[in-house]
């Protein structure tokens, strides 16, 4: 492994088991992932994604192939790995009868933060995503987007040097996702590795330094947006996307929808 | 209280530490815990201020069922009977409240994605959730056994009293092994979706158990042979894990140590230790692995359940039969159909229906004691009593069918061109009087033919029509919301105790006024068309509700 590589998989494969029968979700993904990247990690439902960022946050620990993270081994030094990444997940899953300060104190505590480091930042991030004035309120009656915020503070809270992010920008307002976007450039500037899965295209296409396209549990493309375009005609991410995954006919679909409207 | 079960919690940190568990992230998990569960069923929109303390409520509550428990076997003179009595109950109820008011608690897939990506060693994520599930299995077996530890004093003493206590200890742990077996058994057949449902029926069923259990086990068993009764030992009393403890204290409190109290002080250490070191070493990783597999596999595309085509189907041509209008037909359909998918509902209102059987049970039971009473039974006309108790399970379904598990998603409702709701509400209360309280009817009006024969007709067809009447009436009487349209809060328990009184107030209302026209000749064939009438009022002004009248 090279010097700064940060995430080094190979061969990974992950299967589930439902009603007896195993299905298999990953199929040999090998991947390096070097420091200070953004990856945009995208794919159609179903593709592996979210089973991929889930095993390299240490959430799902049955998996074959061999994984590194920050040169230590997913399998054996898990804990360590988990001090130095941070998770932002796809669905809003907090604790939700909790106020956000009483759960970004939570999470800041479980990462091993002083005190008064998790304090000082509680109010400086609240206040820079406009959720001070809610830090006292419990989350259940948060809208989508709000609770979003909280899962992002809650992810970058202890300074992570990789952040995995699955649709962390469901939900969020136009200024919130503007401010994120830029968040993650400059963390990338710092040397900190943003691995960002996604559906959103043209997101992934303005802020990704390398693009991997999964399907099917295989990985079918891989590099910068520029070289994933060299044969093409300055395509769009979204057209690029509908070419590699096979899925064409999209307006004669769109059209079929409609003639279902007026007919 | 919280504050109180951590400070008990720290006196062992070092036995914590020595044992590889990072004791600041572990009380810091307990508390969040703790909290939350303080806080469940608690208002959306209170703030950080508990307004009620759940764990207070519940420790109370098994206090005083505890006396109950008490005051059963406080007479029964063979110290291993009584004790075996006591011992068996507060296992069952444990198991039982493990199962249905704990699997929330314990199958919350949100660990998966909050406290898995931490820097949390496993055997702190296990401590963690041991001690969560111990905490609230300890606080449920001791405020269970308070009365029972007075007692013991009472009885034989301090130290007695002392070593009941260690072995209430010890039969909650072997209670949290078994409970352990079956939900790992239970996850290893089913899915998460699957598991919730199962886990509402057996909420249901311990509803029914424990109605059932206080209605009938006084009538079934004849007080004076337990409090004389004496349980012989047999080689397979030392199966039987309830008798371990009490063959345990008997022992203690007795000083006769033979063969079979040694056998019984050893199978009640080793045993319970035993299983806590499985659970440690064994149940519980595995139980924390199926955990984080459960919302994987839940994601993925999962065997669909396929409900029948719907054209031809039973429902179908019942709302076409007892609907007027296309939206009261849609909303007869759609109750028809989520009605039997949401939990939440469910939950509440289906327990009311065994209840509805018990109190038959236990009447039926109390008459058919001899001939005489047969023929008084028969004579009489008891079975009105019979009838209306389906107003019990009826006023259930009503007053359910408004709260859902997820109230947001009947905005639907108000975003369709729909310009009388009154319509959706008469749709609602049709659907659920075709599909819960009309075939139960059916079953009761059936027993009381077959044993008050045809005599009783009028009476069952005035009470079908009584029945509707006062149903739709009472239902949108206490609430004028839209049907799974709001969340259930424990502010509302109080509230809805209210209603159920008048509820109760109203079915005996018109319970006696069909009482009293069965003295006036022909009294109740005439009442039958009045009945109607007050139905085609009842359902005109429930059709005329306007949009400022829905509550929302």
């Amino acid at each position: 492994m090279e010097s700064n590589t940060v995430i080094s998989i190979k061969n990974l494969h992950k299967s589930y088991k439902n009603g007896g029968v195993a299905k298999p979700v990953l199929k040999g993904v090998d991947l390096e992932i070097k420091s200070g990247q953004i990856i945009g990690y995208i794919g159609p439902n179903g593709a592996g994604k979210s089973t991929t960022v889930k095993i390299l946050c240490g959430i799902l620990s049955d998996f074959e192939g061999d994984i590194k993270v920050l040169n230590m081994d997913l399998r054996t030094d898990d804990i360590a790995i988990k001090k130095r990444i941070g998770y932002i997940p796809e669905n809003a899953a907090l604790y939700d009868t909790l106020t956000p300060s009483e759960y970004l104190q939570f999470v800041g505590e479980l990462q091993g933060m002083e005190e008064g480091d998790i304090q000082t930042k509680i109010v400086k991030l609240l206040d820079l995503f406009e959720m001070k004035p809610h830090a006292e309120e419990r989350m259940n009656s948060f809208s989508k987007g709000m609770k979003q915020k909280i899962l992002i503070i809650s992810g970058l809270i202890h300074n992570p040097d990789i952040i995995f992010m699955d649709e962390p920008l469901s939900g969020l307002d136009a200024n919130a996702v503007i401010i994120v976007k830029r968040v993650l450039q400059q963390l990338a500037k710092e040397g900190k590795t943003i691995f960002y899965s996604s559906h959103i295209m043209d997101v992934v296409e303005k802020i990704s330094d390398r693009i991997i396209l999964i399907d099917n549990g295989v990985v079918l493309a891989d590099g910068s947006y520029d070289e994933l375009n060299s044969d093409s005609n300055n395509e769009s991410l979204e057209n690029l996307f509908t070419k590699l995954t096979g899925n064409s006919g999209h307006n004669e679909t769109a059209n079929e929808i409609i003639n279902v409207f007026e007919n | 209280m919280i504050n109180f079960i951590i400070r008990i919690i720290r006196l062992f940190k070092g036995l914590f530490t020595a044992m590889g568990v990072d004791y600041h992230q572990l009380e810091c998990i307990l508390k969040i815990k703790l909290t939350m569960d303080n806080r469940r069923g608690l208002s959306t929109s209170a703030k950080k201020k508990d307004s009620s303390n759940q764990l207070l409520i519940q420790s109370f509550i098994y206090a005083v069922i505890g006396i109950l428990i008490m005051v059963l076997v406080a007479y029964v003179e063979h110290t291993f009977t009584a004790y075996t009595v006591i011992f068996s109950m507060i296992m069952v109820m444990i198991a039982m409240f493990m199962i249905s008011e704990f699997s929330v608690v314990l199958i919350d897939t949100r660990d998966n994605a909050i406290l898995l990506p931490r820097p949390i060693n496993s055997r702190t994520m296990t401590m963690a959730k041991l001690l969560h599930i111990a905490i609230y299995l300890l606080h449920l077996s001791l405020s269970l056994s308070i009365a029972s530890v007075v007692f013991t004093v009472m009885i034989y003493g301090y130290m007695a009293a002392f070593f009941f206590l260690i072995m209430v200890f010890l039969s909650t742990l072997f209670t949290l092994f078994l409970t352990n077996l079956f939900y790992l058994g239970l996850m290893r057949l089913v899915n998460g979706e699957k598991l919730k449902d199962i886990m509402v029926y057996f909420q249901i069923g311990m509803a029914i158990i424990f109605m059932g259990a206080y209605q009938l086990l006084p009538r079934l068993i004849e007080m004076n042979d337990l409090y004389n009764s004496q349980m012989q030992i047999e080689w397979y009393t030392y199966l039987i894990p309830p008798s371990w403890f009490a063959g345990s204290i008997t022992a203690l409190t007795t000083s006769v140590y033979s063969v079979g109290n040694v056998l019984f002080i050893l199978l009640a250490l080793i045993v319970p230790l035993l299983s806590l070191w499985i659970i440690i070493k064994y149940l519980s990783p595995k139980f924390s692995k199926r955990l984080s597999q459960m919302d994987a596999v839940a994601s993925k595309p999962a065997k669909i359940k396929k409900h029948k085509s719907s054209r031809f189907r039973y429902s179908e041509k019942l709302a076409q039969f007892l609907t007027q209008s296309a939206v009261e037909r849609t909303s007869f359909k759609m109750i028809w159909k989520m009605s039997g998918r949401e939990r939440k509902f469910k939950q509440t209102a289906f327990p009311a229906f065994g209840y509805v059987f018990v109190i038959i049970a236990v009447t039926l039971v109390r008459g058919f004691g001899d001939e005489d009473q047969l023929a008084n039974l028969l004579a009489s006309k008891r079975y009105l009593l019979f009838i209306y108790f389906i107003l019990f399970a009826a006023f259930a379904v009503c007053m359910n069918i408004i709260y859902s598990d997820e109230p947001k998603s009947s905005w639907f409702f108000s975003s369709m061109p729909v310009s009388k709701p009154g319509d959706i509400l008469s749709g609602t209360i049709k659907a659920v009087l075709a599909k819960y309280v009309w075939p139960l009817y059916v079953i009761i009006g059936g027993l009381i033919l077959y044993f008050w024969s045809y005599q009783a007709l009028p009476d069952l067809l005035y009470a079908f029509v009584s029945i509707i009447v006062i149903t739709s009436f009472v239902t949108v009487m206490q609430s004028k919301a839209l049907p799974f349209s709001k969340e259930r809060l424990s502010q509302d328990s109080g509230d809805n105790f209210i209603k159920g009184i008048l509820m109760m107030v109203s079915a005996v209302i018109i319970g006696l006024t069909h009482w009293g026209l069965t003295y006036i000749p022909y009294g109740v064939i005439v009442g039958i068309p009045i009945m109607l009438g007050f139905q085609y009022l009842s359902f005109r002004y429930i059709k005329g509700l306007k949009w400022k009248q829905i509550t929302s």
